[in-house]
């Protein structure tokens, strides 16, 4: 590797947030298809770790979701509309619960369902970030999603505290 | 000669119960889907199931040397029991280990994985399968979890 390149790495090959987010594409640019993420996300990871990994996923977004720094919960939903993530609405029920819909989801929106829910890793993201914002524990429970189960958004259950 | 009838060991019961439980949930569920069955009564099968869950986390996580007690399906959390801060992370790794062992298992022809332990310095976790659920049991390392289990 040539030296600026190695001083820049992170250390002991971890990819940082940072790193992952630095793109130089001169020609091609910095969007890419929904179409190959989803080869990444749905089809590729899941032949790799199998049908019981989506409590992985969901404990790896979330600790993602905790590492992104935020301090208001309108930096996430700038991000979520930056990264084309879905279109994302909060619903406050309670000081310890709320919902919130994710419609035309990046991961699932258009499929045709396959009979399970399938955001597990955006509703640990939602969690994680929730979590770093608030200050307190944040579990999220995937109960709608439009690719999985045919429903008009993803939608996450919010419990806090 | 009269022989006392041999004491049922109590987790194997429990575990069996909730692998009972869950068949009917299935076998209802199907039985809705295909449109013989009443979706109501596959409800309340569902309902019970998640009901003998709870009552089973509870109930394990008050056994002697047990810390907490977590149930889950495809690594997420269905119920916890006892005091645990990081339930989430421990049903997510809990799947992965069984679901590992499980391949090396059929590797070797030990037959359908029931049972296996991950023992560190500090503390244990106690692994099971029941149902289509991944059963995780956090004990200190030198607690002895197999009598705490056994017993009535």
């Amino acid at each position: 590797m040539p030296e600026n390149h190695r001083a820049n790495a992170d250390a002991d090959g971890v990819i940082t947030l940072q790193n992952a987010l630095k793109v130089s594409r001169p020609e091609l640019g910095n969007q890419a298809p929904v179409a190959l993420f989803r080869l990444v996300r749905l089809v590729a990871l899941e032949a790799i770790v199998g049908r019981g990994a989506s409590g992985t996923f969901y404990v790896a977004g979330k600790k993602l979701g905790e590492s992104l720094g935020l301090s208001k919960v309108d930096e996430f939903l700038a991000i979520c509309d930056q990264l084309s993530i879905g279109k994302i609405e909060v619903h406050q029920q309670d000081a310890r619960h709320l919902h919130i819909d994710v419609r035309e989801c990046v991961t699932c929106s258009g499929m045709s369902p396959v009979g399970r829910p399938l955001c597990h890793f955006e509703g640990g993201l939602i969690a994680g970030a929730l979590k770093g914002i608030l200050g307190q524990e944040a579990r999220a429970r995937e109960v709608s999603c439009i690719g999985g189960l045919g429903d008009g958004a993803c939608g996450f259950d919010i419990d806090l505290g | 000669m009269h022989q006392a009838p041999a004491q049922r060991h109590w987790l194997a019961g429990q575990l069996d119960e909730l692998d009972a439980l869950a068949r009917d949930r299935d076998h209802r569920a199907r039985e809705a889907s295909q449109g013989h069955g009443d979706e109501a009564v596959a409800r309340t099968a569902r309902d019970e199931f998640l009901r003998a869950i709870d009552r089973f986390v509870t109930a394990v996580s008050q056994r002697e040397h047990v810390l907490a007690c977590v149930v889950g399906h495809e690594g997420l959390v269905l119920a916890t029991g006892g005091d645990l801060a990081d339930a989430e992370t421990l049903a997510a790794v809990s799947q992965v280990w069984l679901a590992s062992a499980q391949t090396g298992a059929e590797q070797v022809k030990l037959g359908p994985l029931t049972q296996m332990v991950v023992i560190g310095a500090a503390f244990k976790v106690a692994l099971f399968q029941a149902g289509g659920m991944s059963i995780a049991i956090l004990a200190p390392t030198g607690a002895d979890l197999a009598s705490s289990l056994a017993g009535p």
